[in-house]
Formats: C-alpha cells, structure tokens, sequence
C-alpha cells in the first residue's frame, strides 16, 4: 500500500504509522476498519476514482434496500451501458473485418489525458451514426454489385441455354389444352432469373405443384463465383430459366420468386441483348468505383476505430464502475456518506486520495475519514501477499476464507505443502525436470504472462511457483530416498555401512569376519563401525532382496510421525487462536483435552518408533533382548492396558513400560469426558447468567443472536467429540498415503526402467536401433506417467492431507473475503482483449 | 445387387433401428421405464430452464419499475439479462418478443437434441405454432400488410423453411386450395389442412365448391378448425404413448380442449356464428371431441348465446363452476381464472417427472410468462394505475 501511495500521490504521507496489531499481514488477516467517508457532493465522482485506481477499499451498499432502477447514478450507469452496446457495435465491425484492435497504441495514450464522458459519449454516437450509414451504402452497393453480376450471368448464358426443342412447344400446349378448355395463342413464355443452389430443390418442387408440372425448367451454375452479400462467404448460384405457356402461370411463378426472393431478369429470346450486357457492364464499372470509395471511408473508420476502442472500452468501464460505486453512497443535502471497509494501513492512502480528490474538484467543504470503532459486522479478511505466497493462500481460500484474525493455515502451507508432495513424489530425476519446467516459467513470467494460452496452460502457469516449491522440495527428498528415476545412485562411492560379498572366499578376504548378518538368505557383512553412509538412503540397499521391506518400513513410520506432528502443530495453531480472543472455556476444555488424546496415544507410538530406531539392537541380542513388533504392542497398548510382554518391551523394563502405558492410556481415557461435559455446562450457565442480568437490566435481547438451545450445543460438542476422537485414529492412518504414494511412485519407476529401457538394452544387438525406441517408451512414460499423472496424484493427496488433516483441527474458514474496488481489475488486459478478435477467424 | 436394391435395404435398416429406439419391450414409451436412459439429459437440461422463469418478487420488482429503460435495468438481474441488450428503442411488443425468442431458442435447442418419440412429441408441439404462424401470414396478407414485418413477427417455434412460399397465396377463387397444393402440402401440418378441406366441401355440398374470398374472420375460423384438428391427432398420439405422458397429457389436453370450447363461445357471442342455425354447425365443429365437457357440456352450448346462459350450461362441473363464482368474486374475466387454473395444472405436471408432458408444460408456462411480460410491460408504457397491473401470474 506504502507503494501505491508512492505511485499514486505527488505528496508523499509523512505523519506516524497508523497502530497496527503485531505479526498482521500474513500470519494473521489485516487489521480492518470501516471508514465513514463524508464527501461534498461535486467531489464524489472523483473520490471514487482515485480510491478505485488505489483499490483499497471496499465500498458497502447503503442503498440496499433501494431497487437498481430507483438509485441516483441510474442513468449514468444506462448511458455508459448505451456506450457499451456502441463498443459491442464497433468491435463486431472489427471482427467482420478480421481485424485485430490494435492495444499497443492505446496504451501510449495512458491514463494522463483523461476523457470526458460526455464527449466521448458523443463520440461515439457521431461515429455510430457514421459506420451505420457508410455500412448501410455499402451493403445496398453490394446488393446492386450483386444484382447487376447475376444479370450479367444472365446475359452472358450461351444461347442454347435459352433454347429448346421445338417440340417442347407443342408438348406443353397439348398438355395445357387437356386441363384448362380454352386453347391459348403465343407461343412459350419464359423467365430467367438466378438462384442460390440451396434453393434449388425447394423452387422446383414449387414451380412444379404451382404449374401442374406443365412447365420446363433449366438451371445452370454461374460462370463466376458469387458471394453472399452479408457474410461475404463464397455462395453458388443458377441461372435457370422457365418455360410455360399461360400468362397466369407466368405471374404465379413471379409471385413464387417474390417470395423466395429469387430475382428474375428478363431476357429476351429475340435480341442478341448486346446492348443490355453493355449497359450492365458500364453500370458494373460505375459501381466498382463507388464501391472502392465507400470501402475506403468505411476502412478509415475501421482504422480509427481499432485504434482508439480499448481506450474508450477501458474508459467506459471505469466510469460505470465509478456510477455503480455511487449508487451505493448515501446522499443528503450537499454531501454525502459512504462507508467502506479498509485495512489499517490503508488508511492514510484514503486520507490522501480524499485529499487530492477534493484539490482535483475544488470542493469548498473538505471530505472526512471517520473510523467507525464500534461496529459489530464481520469484518472482511485480506491478507497481504505477494505473487509466490499468494498462490498457496488460494490453496487454504478453496477450502475456505479464513475467519477474521484467526491464525492463516497459508504461511505454514507455504513449506509443508511442497514438503509432503515431495514425499510422495521423492526421485531426483523426475524433480530436477520439474524443476527445470517451472524455472523457465518463472524465469519467463513476463514474456509468458503477456502472451495467451490455453486453459489447462494457464492453470499450470499460475501455479508455477507451487510447481518450483514442489520440485525443489522432491528433488531433497529423492536425495534421501537416493531414487533416480528408480534405481539408486551412489553419489558418495560404494563404501557403505553393508557389505555384500559376492563369495564364500570374498567373505573371507574382506570381512575380516566381524560381523555376518543373515537378512532373508543373504549374507551380509558390516565392514565400517564408525561412519554410516554421508546421506541419505545407503545404495547397497538397492542389490538387496530385503530392499523392499526395508523401505517400507522406514517410509510407513516417517509417514506417521511426520503425520502426527503436522496434527500436533494444527492444535497449537488452535491454541493461539483460543489464546487470542482468551477463550479460557476452550483452552481447557477443548485444546487441552484433545491434545493429551493425539499425545498420549499416537504421540506415544511415534516415540516409541524413534527408540526403536535409536536402539543399538546388535547389543540388546547379544544380550538376549530382540526387537518387539511395533504393531503388536500398539494393539496391547489398546485393547489390553498394561500388557508387556517379558521378551518384548522397548524401553527399560517390561514392567516401566507397562507402567508408562497404563498411565497414558489412563490420560487419553480421561481427556474424552473432559473434551464432552464441561463446554455445554459452562455454556448452560452462562445462558442462565446473561438472562438473570437481563431481566434485571431490562435489556431486550439482541434480534441478531440465534436463539439459544442448549440440545443444539450438546448434541455439537457430541458429535465433535466422536469425531475428533475417531478422527484421531482415522487421520493418522490417512497420513500412511504419504508412505503408499511414495512407494507407488518408486515401484512404478522401477518397473518402467527395467521393462522399458534395461530390457531394450538387453535385446540390442549393438544396433542402437531398439536401444532407440525403447529409450523413446521409457521416456514417455516417464513424462507421462510419472510426471504428469503421478505429480497430479502427489498433488491431490498433499491437498487432502492439508484440507481434511491440517485445516480440520483448527481452522474456522468461515470468513468473506475483501473485495476491494479496484478498476484495474475490471479492465481487460490489452493482449487478452486482443485475442478475443484472433479466435473468432 | 443393384445400386437401388442397395439402398432400399439400407433405406429398410436404418427405419428398423429408428423404430427399435422407439418401441421398447417391457415398457410404455410414454413411461418411466426407459425414460431415463432415453431423455435423462434432455430432461436435466429442462430441470435447468426452471430456475429461468421469473421469480415472484422479479415480477413485483417488474411492476415497480415506471419506464421499459427500468425494465431492461431490471431483466439485468434475471435470465433475460441479456435479451433487451443492443435494442435502443423499447416497446411492450419488441421487449416481450425478444424475450419469447429466448424461451423459443431454448425449447426449439431441446427440440433439436431429442430422439425417439420425444422428438415426435416435441414436433407436435411446434405444429400448434405452425399452424398459428400460416393463418397469421395470410391474415396479414388479406390486411395488406408489409410481408417483411409479418415475416419477422412470426412465432420462431412454428417456422419451417418454406414458410416464406405462404406469401404467395392469393385472396381469390380457390386460393386456399392452390396454397395447398403448392406450399402446404410440404408442412408438417398438411394432413389438417387436408381433413379440413374435406370436411369444408362435403358440408358445403349444395354449392359444390369453396367460398370465393376470405376475410379476416374466417380465416380465425379456419384457424380454430385446424387447432381442434391437431389437438385430437395430438391428444391420441400421447394417448397412444401411454404411461405417465399419457395419464398427465390426457389431463391438460382435456382441460386444453375445454378451456377453447369456452373461449369460442364467449368469442362468438358478437359474430355470426352465435346465430341460432350456425350455433349447431359451424360453431360446434370447432369443438374438440373429447374433454369433460364432452359430449354433454358441449351439446348444451347450443343453447348457450350469452354468459348467462354459458354459467348455467357450466354449473354442473365443479372445477368450471368455482373457477366461475372464483372470477366472480375477484372480479376478473373467466379467460383469466381459466389461465390461471392451467398454469396450476402445467406446474404440477412440470414438477412430475420422467415423463414427456414436461416439455408441453415448460413452454405452455413460457407462454404464460410471455402473456404476464407483455401485460407488465404494456401497462408501464401506457403509463395505467397500479391496481392494473395484477393480471399476471405467478408461475413458480
């Protein structure tokens, strides 16, 4: 905003910085006000402006309760629709034309001149007035142009067209004296005319019922092409010519072509009709020179038109928008009072845009900014954000706009979003190419975002900085996973933890026989004590038959922890929004509750995974204590308190665990009554409390407030119980998808490397031929699976995991969000606008 | 085989499969059965077309409004937005024109999309129009009117592609039999054109041929003669569709041919059909053959020769005698409670489902909607009291 007011105001605010509520912005939603305005009457219009080109504040309706038509600013609003429907006139000129307007020199024009409505109103009407009698002349040439081609058509048939047997004559005549009883003299009559061909079956069928079949017909394609006269597209025609005998059949027939609007040209069977072709000749030749002259004022138009219509289109739309703002100003007397929501910071902008505004129009009564404090609306949620954040916020505004102050999900979902979908998505070599795919969109944002694209094209381009987060954050966790499109990578050499010796002399030679571990029938030796391997996963898992179970396991318990880790920062995310309206009611009695059943159930069995990981086991066997299965004592942990087996505790003893256990599980039963009873009790009296006080003070009851019903309360903090509770159980078991997808996503990446290129290697014969195409495969494969569906998929789950996991412990997402009036939003963009006239060709 | 054995036996597969879609085992068409998986989408799309009606409060908010520029302001907010757009001089008939065109693009977009019977059913439906839009032509015609308006005035649901040829017909010595054999014959509704004609001659027996030349009125007989005709084939085509269709189209195709029977008894009332001898003839073969009316009510109308006498040969039908004492007390014209009532029945059978009568419904309800825009918009122009205004409907 600071900048806008740089941009905007040539004098620049110098006074304090407004109070503002620490860590607004981001974290937490703007601080907003609702500003009274008292405006003089005459600076209204340019108050608006200016506070529209700044777009900081969001004006209310005033007038609600006044219907569109009976509003101050009615007509205005009419004329520049009026306006509108011109714009629409003109750039269907252009669109005819194929024309394409041109927005580049409009924008030199820029916003510094100004234009006044009313002249550009009168404006166009004059150039409408213009185009609408050039294209009427025009069209009526066309029309002449037309009619004088089809007669020269007409005239310029071979005479044999014209001419027929001599016994047709005497055919239709016997034929006519067998209907009608009188013998009728005078040989053939005939008419000509021509007929676009799509007409051709329909005039025949006519001319045949209206002549009994007592007629001749004759058609033939014209020599030149036609055009339609309206669309100007190519159009075929016929000459055709009818013979009958009796006059009262000529006349029907005219009547047909009447209505069929068929023109009929006459022709004469005697003459040569040289002089009529000169004479249409000479008339086509005076034609073509009006034509060309119409044609050029109606190009001139078109020019000017294409030239200046974004200026005026986007001078139309700010000025309507501006009178739609003034409709929902209240006016009395000489000024008048609008009210807006701003946020905090914004409100020096205002004071100066008010400022310059009342300079701008000479207002002798100055206009005041009062902030109305004691409001009880909701207030609007705005955060501030720039174009990398912002797209993360629009994933957390889809599931729903934050309440007013409550913590934004959005600055946490910034890292963990792109961090989950890595997890599912972990290989270095399908991130580095995602990586690299929205680089270059970020890096071209510029060029790209000023060009047009299509639809799917546009949606992957506004997401491109999620894309970079997203393939950054694979590319760290493909690292971990040590994944290269499938295989594993040796990135620190071969010298890991696990030796695989390759034979029982092998063994003997480098193992010094310290230590030979049997992992599902492979002898494996440890050769290295001290160090592990530097990062990530050891590649000499890769060769390893256990290779599976062990990543698995490591990627199931990951998912978990990371799962519940992410629901534990959702509940100290609801602390702070408890903390900040202190609701003591819901600190200990919700927050409280819930976070000792997630810690003291699920929270435990994360820990217990961390000891087992950090539990020299070696050791423990030697000493006769081996592993305990994780499920298993979970399943105790539940359904059979206190249970330890001898041989399978984790820590300290069976009996300390036991203990531990029955303690937590203790907690975790409790925190369930705790979480259900007291918030409905404690609501009960303070209903019972407010209608002692209010009988007492003899205040009525606010209309706003629902009624209260205390079954309605009980039977929400029932039913929220229940879901937490299950949903406990549910979710963390939801994160496990992080472990599926991840391990789909290996599997499958595996699986098309050595069924697509390893074994087109293996079939080469040193050819390189099959080495090519099924390179190729394996390539499109990988863009197209594994790219392009899997991101998808990874993309979805993370946006699950978020939505459903995340937000569901804390967030409110019942808040409207602030809609400042901004005109720049409302105008077309120049090259947008542009490519509406390119798509219709 | 020869290259036209050929075709007939393509000509012979194609019609079986055309007639396999329409008859269907274990299943009226007219049904619910199949109706589904036949015209599921079509009728999802209707579904749609409801929330286009105008609401009530749209319709008061119209009534408020005190210049048709209020009205265009107003259609702003509703499915007409867009209709007034680009119009620059309003008048109750341009606005209520543009409007219908929306209604009829709509319906004639259906019509365009459906198969089967369902197509047959809905070009049934647009033969009403079509049959409205000839005698509209050529009674412009015999008024002299400019062929170009009348072209453009016509009704788009009832526009075949000829229907520029109806221009030829000339007002003289068996005009309307040469317009017959030209034009007509290639309509759709040729076959009413036809039954009529032989009804006209063998009834005129005695002077052997047709009248010389039409005016106005008997063209609007010869009109009404082909309604009753296509409301009979149309009300035994939907009788024959069975299923719901036919149970619901029996019930507003009778109310339909009731609700004509009364209106041209009152209509004739001033003319020369409520002459003691026409009331027999000419008057009661515009009476369709069926409804609850018939055959009693409509052979007590040849008493009937003014509106009293009409109450009395009502009376022993209770839905006719409260819609009767109903205009009474409100004080509106018995056309209007009759309209009013059908806009009751087309509701209810819109609301039904899986059936064909919707589709009858949805437009009849959008000639109601015409009727409330024109009278709302012709009372603003004429600048009439507000009490004037009530005569519209409310539809949903």
């Amino acid at each position: 905003l600071q900048s806008v007011v740089m941009a905007h105001g040539n004098t620049t605010y110098t006074g304090p910085e407004p109070e503002q509520e620490a860590a607004s912005g981001f974290w937490r939603s703007e601080t907003m006000k609702l500003c009274r305005l008292h405006i003089q009457r005459e600076a209204v219009h340019q108050t608006v402006h200016i506070l529209g080109k700044m777009g900081v504040a969001e004006f209310k309706d005033l007038n609600y309760e006044t219907s569109t038509f009976q509003r101050q600013f009615t007509h205005n609003i009419r004329s520049c629709e009026d306006a509108e429907r011109r714009l629409r006139y003109f750039e269907e000129q252009l669109r005819r034309e194929g024309r394409v307007p041109n927005v580049e020199v409009s924008k030199a024009h820029k916003e510094q001149d100004e234009i006044d409505l009313d002249t550009l109103q009168q404006q166009l009407e004059t150039l409408e007035a213009d185009v609408k009698e050039t294209n009427a002349n025009y069209e009526r040439l066309l029309g002449q142009q037309d009619n004088a081609l089809e007669y020269k058509e007409v005239l310029s048939q071979d005479r044999a067209f014209f001419l027929v047997n001599g016994d047709l004559e005497t055919q239709l005549q016997s034929e006519d004296t067998t209907t009608t009883t009188t013998t009728r003299t005078g040989g053939l009559r005939h008419i000509t005319g021509v007929l676009p061909a799509s007409k051709l079956a329909l005039f025949e069928r006519l001319l045949y019922r209206a002549t009994r079949g007592n007629m001749f017909f004759r058609a033939t394609k014209t020599k030149e092409p036609f055009k339609d006269v309206n669309t100007r597209k190519a159009l075929e025609k016929l000459v055709f010519v009818v013979f009958v005998t009796a006059q009262r059949a000529e006349d029907k027939i005219r009547k047909i072509c009447e209505s069929q609007q068929i023109n009929t040209y006459p022709y004469s069977l005697e003459d040569s009709n040289t002089e009529e072709l000169d004479k249409i000749r000479e008339q086509l030749a005076t034609l073509d020179q009006t034509l060309a002259a119409t044609e050029n004022s109606r190009n001139k138009h078109v020019q000017q038109i294409s030239d200046e219509v974004y200026k005026w289109k986007r001078e139309i739309i700010t000025q309507k928008s501006i009178f739609n703002i003034c409709n929902q100003i209240v006016y009395c007397g000489r000024t008048c009072q609008a009210e807006c929501w701003v946020p905090i910071r914004g409100i020096p902008a205002i004071r100066l845009g008010l400022k310059q505004a009342e300079n701008d129009c000479r207002a002798t009564v100055p206009s005041v900014l009062e902030v109305l404090d004691d409001t009880k609306e909701s207030r609007p949620t705005y955060f501030r954000h720039n174009k990398v954040l912002g797209t993360f916020q629009d994933i957390v505004d889809a599931y729903g706009m934050g309440r007013y102050k409550e913590v934004n999900p959005g600055v946490l979902t910034v890292v963990t979003f792109p961090f989950l979908f890595g997890i599912m998505f972990g290989d270095v070599g399908h991130a580095f190419i995602m990586t690299l795919f929205a680089s270059y969109l970020v890096f071209f944002e510029t060029k790209l975002s000023n060009s047009p694209m299509n639809e799917i094209l546009v949606m992957v381009f506004n997401g491109r900085y999620v894309l970079l987060f997203m393939g950054i954050f694979a590319f760290w966790t493909g690292l971990l996973y040590n994944d290269m499109f499938g295989i594993m990578i040796s990135p620190f050499g071969g010298n890991g933890f696990w030796r695989f010796p390759l034979s029982e002399q092998d063994v003997g030679e480098n193992c010094d026989g310290a230590f030979a571990a049997n992992a599902n029938g492979q002898t494996a030796c440890k050769i290295n004590f001290s160090s592990v391997y530097p990062f990530g996963i050891d590649p000499q898992w890769a060769e390893t038959s256990t290779k599976l179970a062990f990543m698995n396991s490591l990627k199931m318990k990951m998912a978990v922890i990371l799962g519940v880790g992410q629901m534990f920062v959702g509940e100290i995310l609801q602390l702070l929004n408890h903390i900040r309206v202190r609701d003591h009611k819901q600190i200990w009695f919700r927050w409280l509750p819930e976070v000792v059943f997630l810690l003291f159930t699920f929270g435990y069995m994360d820990v217990m995974i961390v000891i087992k990981w950090l539990t020299n086991w070696g050791d423990e066997m030697a000493a006769g204590h081996g592993p305990p299965l994780l499920l298993g004592t979970m399943t105790d942990f539940f359904l059979s308190m206190g249970t330890v087996n001898n041989d399978a505790y984790l820590y300290g003893s069976a009996e300390l665990q036991s203990k531990v256990q029955r303690v937590l599980l203790l907690c975790a039963v409790l925190a369930v009554p705790l979480l259900l009873i007291p918030i409905p009790l404690i609501e009960y009296r303070q209903h019972q409390k407010k209608l002692a006080y209010n009988a007492l003070h003899g205040t009525e009851e606010d209309e706003d407030e629902e009624p209260w019903d205390f079954s309605e309360i009980l039977i929400h903090q029932i039913i929220h119980t229940i879901e937490y509770v299950l949903g406990c159980v549910s979710n963390t078991a939801s994160y496990l998808r992080l472990w599926a997808l991840s391990l789909a996503h290996a599997e499958l990446s595996e699986v098309f490397w050595s069924f697509a290129w390893m074994l087109g290697l293996n079939m080469d014969q040193g050819y390189g031929i099959i080495v090519f195409f099924m390179w190729s495969i394996w390539f499109a494969v990988t863009i197209g699976v594994l790219l392009l569906m899997e991101s998808l998929s990874a993309f979805l789950h993370a946006l699950r995991l978020h939505w459903v996991e995340f937000n569901g412990k804390f967030y409110y997402g019942d808040g409207h969000k602030f809609a400042p009036y901004a005109v720049k939003e409302m105008i077309p963009k120049p090259f947008v606008y542009a490519a509406a006239f390119q798509k219709q060709d | 085989m020869s290259a036209e054995a050929k075709e007939e036996s393509k000509k012979e597969v194609q019609e079986y499969y055309e007639a396999q879609s329409y008859v269907r085992v274990g299943g009226e068409v007219g049904g619910l059965a199949y109706f589904n998986a036949d015209h599921g989408y079509l009728e999802a799309l209707l579904r749609g077309f409801r929330s286009g009606f105008l609401k009530e409060f749209e319709l008061r908010q119209l009534c408020q409004c005190t210049t048709l520029e209020d009205v265009k302001l107003t259609f702003g907010d509703t499915d007409y937005c867009n209709v007034l757009n680009g119009v620059s001089k309003l008048g109750p008939d341009n606005i209520t024109d543009l409007c219908w065109r929306k209604c009829a693009n709509e319906f004639l977009f259906l019509r365009d999309q459906a198969t089967g019977q369902l197509a047959t059913f809905m070009d049934f439906v647009t033969h009403q129009y079509l049959i409205k839009n000839i005698c509209f032509l050529i009674t412009g015609l015999l008024n002299n009117s400019d062929p170009n308006s009348l072209l453009e005035r016509m009704n788009p649901i009832g526009v075949f592609p000829g229907i520029r040829s109806v221009l030829t017909f000339e007002n003289t010595q068996d005009g309307m039999v040469e317009l017959y054999r030209t034009v007509l014959i290639d309509t759709p509704v040729a076959p009413y054109f036809e039954q009529y004609f032989n009804t006209e001659i063998q009834a005129d027996e005695p002077y052997q041929q047709l009248q010389d030349v039409y005016n106005e009125v008997e063209i609007d007989i010869i009109s009404n003669m082909l309604q009753k005709l296509w409301l009979e084939d149309f009300y035994y085509y939907t009788q024959e569709l069975g299923g719901e269709t036919a149970i619901i189209m029996k019930e507003l195709l009778e109310f339909e041919a009731d609700r004509r029977a009364i209106e041209i008894v009152i209509n004739s009332f001033s003319t020369a059909l409520n002459d003691q001898f026409s009331r027999d003839s000419e008057r009661k073969a515009l009476f369709a053959p069926f409804g609850t009316l018939y055959p009693e009510g409509i052979e007590s109308f040849s008493k009937v020769g003014d509106m009293a006498s009409l109450a009395t040969a009502l009376e022993p039908y209770a839905v006719f005698r409260t819609l009767w004492q109903r205009a009474q007390q409100d004080g509106i014209s018995i056309q209007d409670a009759l309209y009013a009532y059908e806009v009751q029945l087309n509701v209810l059978a819109f609301q039904g489902q899986s059936h064909f009568a919707a589709f009858y419904a949805y437009i009849k309800l959008k000639e109601q909607e015409k009727r409330n825009i024109w009278w709302i918009t012709s009372c603003i122009f004429q600048q009439r009291d507000q009490k004037d205004f009530n005569r519209w409907l409310k539809i949903f």
